[in-house]
C-alpha cells in the first residue's frame, strides 16, 4: 500500500501537538474539521485517525455515499505519514430511485496543516481502484500541493487501477500546508452501488442492502410519535406513514410498489432509516370487501409491509356522534316496533317470556299458540298461552335503563348476527349469544349486556394501560383483529379513532 | 370507583314443611348475615363461599375480584384488570383447601378470548389454564372456543369448566388438571357441579329440554336425573343435594342413583324476587350444624348477594 503522504525532517524541534489540524471538504462543503485547519504543533503526536461517513447530493439528484478516515501519524519530530482511505459510492438518484448515474464529478479536498521547524522532504502519491460495475467513462485524479511543491496523478480511467508516487521538498520550516485535491468522475450509466476506492479503502457494503418496510402498527415512539396506523379508509384520500430501514445502514433511495394504492420513493438517511407515505387505492363504498396492500421495494429485495384498506363501512369513525350515542329519545317503543316491522324482522314478532324464553308470535295475538316457533335459552319447554313483552319493549327498556341510543342497540344486533334482517326465528344457540356479549346466556341478557358494554366502552378512561384520549390509537399489539377479504384470516391491526362513539 | 353498599339485615326465616319430605318440618332461625347491593354497570358476576364459610369471593362494582370476610365485613381487592382480555371476571370459586381462586376472565365480548385462570387469595401467582384459539375461516369472527364457569373437584386436583364452541354454538363439559394440563372434553352440555365423590359431573343439556345428566368420569356413561325438572342453582358442598327454584321457594333435592328427591323446602320468598328465574346462582355451604346459603339474584339494574345462615 502506498501511503498518501509521508515526510521526514532530520533536525526537527518538537513542541506539543494540537488536534484538528486537518480537514476534508466534499463538493464545496466542509465535512471534517474546519477549512482551513489550524496548524499542528511540532511535537510528535502519535497516531490520529478520524472516520467519516456522509453523503453528497449533486445538483442533478445523483447521490453518493462517502465513507473513510483521515489518518496521520507522527512517530518522531517532524516525521509523519498518513493517508485518507475512502470509498465513494453511487447510491441512486433522489428523484428517480434506482436509476443509473448521470455524468458526475465529485470533488474531495483534504488539508493537513503540519508544523515543523526544519525543511521537509518526502514522497506523495495515489492509489485507487474502480468497482467492476462502474461505467467505463469513470476516472479519478489527484493533485498534491505541499508548500509550493505540486505533484499530479492521473486522471486514471476505469477499469484500470493506479499506484503512483512522486517526491517533493520544502525550502523552509514552519507551518506547511499539505493539500490533496481529488476528483472522482462517475461516467454516465454507472450502476447503483458502483464505487471508487482510494488509498486502500475497503469496498462499501454490498450493493443489495436488505430493506425492511414497516407500518407503525405498534405505535413505537422510537419509530415515530405520530402513530400512523396500518389500516386506512380506501377512499384514496387518507395516507399512512411507512418506515423504511436499510441494513447495513446507508443512504439508499428506495422505489416501492404497492399491490393496492401507491407509495412514494424514499431516500434513507446515513443511519439507514427513512419515512414515506402510502396512499390507498379506491374501493366502492358499500362494498364490504377489504383489501390488503403489500408494499415492497422495487429496486431491491425487501420485506413487505402490509396495509389494510376498508371501505365497506367507515371503520374509522362511527356515523353516530358522541351526543347521539347517549340519546335515548331517538326512538320510542312504537317506533322501534315500526322499524322492525318495516325490516320484516322476526324481532317485530318476537315476544319475551321471563328471562330465558320467548316465541315468534306469527298470528300477532300476543300469546303462544301451538306451532309457533319457541325460543328457550335452557331448553326448558314453553307452554302454550305464555305471553309477556315484545322485543321492541325490551330493546327500549334497556336503552332507557342504560342511557344509550336504541338505534345503537339495533345496529349492534344486526352487526353481530344479522338479527334485524333475519325474518325467521334464529336458533337458541344464536340468540343466546345474539349480541356477541360476554358469554352465551339468554337473549334478554344479551341485549342488556350489549347496552352495558357499549356504555362502559363509551366511558372508558383507560384502555390497554393507556389513557383514553381522542384520537386514540389502537396498537396492533392490542390484538384488535379484523377479517381481510381473500387474506389469510383476520389480522391484528393498528388504527385510530376520533370519538368515544367510535371507540365504543 | 363506585362504592358498594354493604348492610347487615337480621331477621328470621321459617322453614316450612314439604309434603312427604323425609326431613321433619321444624322451624329454624335463619339470619341474613351479609347483604350486598350494587348497580350493575359491569359484566362480571358471580360469587362463592369459602370452604369454611368464613369468606366470600365476588366480582365487585369496580369489576375486580374481591374477598370479604363475613364476620368482620372487611373487603379487599384480589385482582383487577390484569390486561386486555382479562378485565371481565366471572364465576370465581375457592379451591377446596381455600388457598386459591379459580375464575374465568374475558374482554367482555366475543371478540376477546374467555379463559380459565387461578390465583392465590392475595392476588399473586396468576395462572392461565386455557388458551382459546381464534376462529378459522372466512365467515367466522371471534374465537373457536370460550371457557367459562370453572369449579374445582372435591379433592382440588381437577377443574371442571364449560367450553362453548364459538363456531358450532354448542356446549361441552371439560376437565383439566389444576395446572391446566390434560384438557379433556367429557360430554355435551353445560357443566353444573361435581358430584360429592368427584367421580361424576352434572351437566344440563339445552338440546334435550334442559334435562340434567350425570356423567360418570370412570365409565363415560351418561344418565338423566329423574325428578329434576329445573336447572339447579347450587349444591350443598358435602352432599349431592341441589338447590332448585320452586315457586318462589328453594327446594333442596338430594340425588341418589340418578333420582332427585325433595328433602327440604326453604320459603325464602321474602328475600327473593317474585320472578325467581332472575336468580342466577346459589352457592350452598355447611359448617357443622349451620347451613350457609349464598344467594345471588339480579335484574337489569342491580345485583344482590345474600348469605343466609340457617341453624
Amino acid at each position: 500500500m502506498f501511503p498518501a503522504y509521508e515526510g521526514q525532517n532530520q533536525n526537527s524541534t518538537g513542541v506539543s501537538n494540537t488536534q484538528n489540524f486537518y480537514s476534508l471538504d466534499a463538493n464545496g462543503v466542509c465535512e471534517v474539521g474546519q477549512w482551513p485547519p489550524p496548524p499542528s504543533e511540532t511535537e510528535p503526536f502519535g497516531i490520529v485517525a478520524e472516520p467519516f461517513n456522509f453523503t453528497v447530493t449533486l445538483d442533478n439528484g445523483d447521490l453518493f455515499q462517502i465513507v473513510g478516515s483521515l489518518n496521520l501519524n507522527s512517530s518522531g519530530e517532524c516525521s509523519f505519514g498518513g493517508g485518507w482511505p475512502l470509498s465513494i459510492q453511487y447510491v441512486g438518484n433522489t428523484v428517480n430511485g434506482g436509476a443509473n448515474s448521470q455524468e458526475d464529478t465529485v470533488p474531495i479536498d483534504v488539508y493537513y496543516n503540519v508544523a515543523c521547524n526544519e525543511s521537509l522532504g518526502g514522497t506523495d502519491g495515489f492509489s485507487g481502484s474502480f468497482s467492476p460495475d462502474i461505467s467505463p467513462g469513470s476516472s479519478a485524479q489527484l493533485t498534491w500541493m505541499t508548500g509550493s511543491a505540486q505533484n499530479s496523478f492521473g486522471p486514471f480511467s476505469a477499469p484500470n487501477a493506479s499506484n503512483q508516487s512522486g517526491s517533493w521538498t520544502t525550502s523552509a520550516g514552519g507551518v506547511i500546508p499539505i493539500e490533496g485535491s481529488f476528483q472522482a468522475v462517475f461516467g454516465a450509466g454507472s450502476a447503483v452501488g458502483s464505487y471508487i476506492l482510494i488509498f486502500g479503502a475497503q469496498a462499501p457494503p454490498p450493493t443489495s442492502p436488505k430493506i425492511s418496510i414497516n407500518t407503525n402498527d405498534n405505535c413505537n415512539k422510537k419509530i415515530g410519535i405520530d402513530c400512523s396506523a396500518n389500516i386506512v379508509l380506501a377512499d384514496g384520500l387518507e395516507q399512512t406513514v411507512l418506515y423504511f430501514s436499510v441494513s447495513p445502514p446507508k443512504v439508499f433511495t428506495i422505489s416501492s410498489t404497492a399491490t393496492f394504492g401507491s407509495v412514494a420513493s424514499v431516500t434513507t438517511l446515513a443511519d439507514g432509516d427513512g419515512q414515506g407515505a402510502y396512499t390507498p387505492g379506491n374501493l366502492l363504498f358499500g362494498d364490504t370487501d377489504t383489501t390488503a396492500a403489500s408494499v415492497t421495494a422495487s429496486n431491491r429485495a425487501s420485506e413487505a409491509a402490509t396495509i389494510f384498506n376498508y371501505d365497506g363501512f367507515n371503520f374509522h369513525e362511527s356515523q353516530v356522534s358522541d351526543s347521539s350515542f347517549r340519546d335515548v329519545s331517538t326512538m320510542s317503543t312504537s317506533e322501534i316496533q315500526t322499524f322492525l316491522s318495516d325490516q320484516e324482522s322476526f324481532l317485530a314478532r318476537f315476544i319475551f317470556v321471563g328471562t330465558t324464553q320467548g316465541f315468534e308470535d306469527l298470528n300477532g295475538n300476543g300469546v303462544l299458540d301451538p306451532g309457533e316457533p319457541i325460543y328457550s335459552a335452557t331448553g326448558k319447554p314453553l307452554k302454550p298461552g305464555a305471553k309477556e313483552t315484545s322485543a321492541a319493549t325490551i330493546i327500549h327498556q334497556s336503552a332507557v335503563l342504560h342511557k344509550i341510543n336504541p338505534e345503537v342497540l339495533i345496529a349492534t344486533a344486526e352487526k353481530e348476527n344479522s338479527l334485524v334482517s333475519s325474518d325467521t326465528l334464529p336458533s337458541a344457540s344464536v340468540l343466546n349469544f345474539g349480541m356477541g356479549c360476554h358469554k352465551p346466556n339468554t337473549f334478554k341478557r344479551q341485549i342488556a349486556c350489549a347496552a352495558i358494554t357499549l356504555v362502559n366502552r363509551f366511558n372508558d378512561k383507560k384502555a390497554f394501560g393507556r389513557i383514553v384520549r381522542y384520537p386514540f390509537f389502537f396498537h396492533s399489539g392490542d390484538g384488535i383483529q379484523h377479517y381481510v377479504t381473500d387474506y389469510s384470516d383476520r389480522e391484528a391491526v393498528g388504527f385510530s379513532v376520533n370519538t368515544a362513539a367510535t371507540y365504543a | 370507583m363506585k362504592q358498594a353498599t354493604v348492610a347487615i339485615i337480621v331477621f328470621t326465616l321459617v322453614l316450612s314443611t314439604v309434603g312427604g319430605a323425609p326431613r321433619a318440618a321444624t322451624e329454624h332461625p335463619s339470619t341474613i348475615v351479609f347483604n350486598f347491593k350494587q348497580s350493575q354497570e359491569h359484566l362480571g358476576s358471580g360469587a362463592s363461599l369459602s370452604p369454611d364459610s368464613t369468606k366470600i369471593v365476588f366480582v365487585g362494582a369496580d369489576n375486580a375480584l374481591h374477598i370479604v370476610d363475613i364476620a368482620s365485613h372487611q373487603d379487599r381487592q384480589v385482582l383487577r384488570s390484569v390486561g386486555p382480555g382479562l378485565d371481565v371476571f366471572d364465576n370465581p370459586a375457592f379451591s377446596p383447601d381455600g388457598k386459591r381462586l379459580v375464575f374465568s376472565a374475558s374482554g367482555g365480548t366475543k371478540y376477546y378470548q374467555s379463559n380459565i385462570y387461578t390465583v392465590r387469595l392475595d392476588g399473586t401467582g396468576l395462572l392461565q389454564l386455557t388458551r382459546a384459539e381464534p376462529a378459522q375461516g372466512e365467515s367466522k369472527e371471534g374465537f373457536s372456543e370460550y371457557f367459562y364457569t370453572p369449579r374445582y373437584s372435591p379433592d382440588g386436583s381437577q377443574i371442571l369448566a364449560w367450553r362453548y364452541d364459538g363456531i358450532l354454538g354448542t356446549d361441552s363439559a371439560v376437565t383439566m388438571s389444576s395446572s391446566g394440563a390434560g384438557l379433556r372434553v367429557l360430554t355435551s352440555g353445560q357443566p353444573l357441579f361435581w358430584d360429592n365423590a368427584g367421580q361424576a359431573v352434572f351437566v344440563a343439556r339445552r338440546q334435550q329440554q334442559g334435562t340434567i345428566y350425570e356423567y360418570d368420569l370412570v365409565s363415560g356413561a351418561t344418565k338423566p336425573i329423574q325428578g329434576l325438572d329445573e336447572r339447579p342453582l347450587g349444591r350443598l358442598l358435602d352432599t349431592n343435594t341441589f338447590v332448585v327454584p320452586q315457586n318462589g321457594q328453594l327446594d333442596l333435592m338430594t340425588v341418589e342413583q340418578a333420582t332427585a328427591r325433595s328433602t327440604q323446602m326453604l320459603p325464602l320468598a321474602s328475600t327473593i324476587p317474585s320472578d325467581e328465574s332472575n336468580m342466577t346462582l346459589v352457592q350452598v355451604s355447611s359448617d357443622q350444624s349451620d347451613t350457609y346459603l349464598l344467594l345471588r339474584y339480579e335484574n337489569e339494574s342491580r345485583e344482590v348477594l345474600q348469605i343466609v345462615r340457617i341453624r
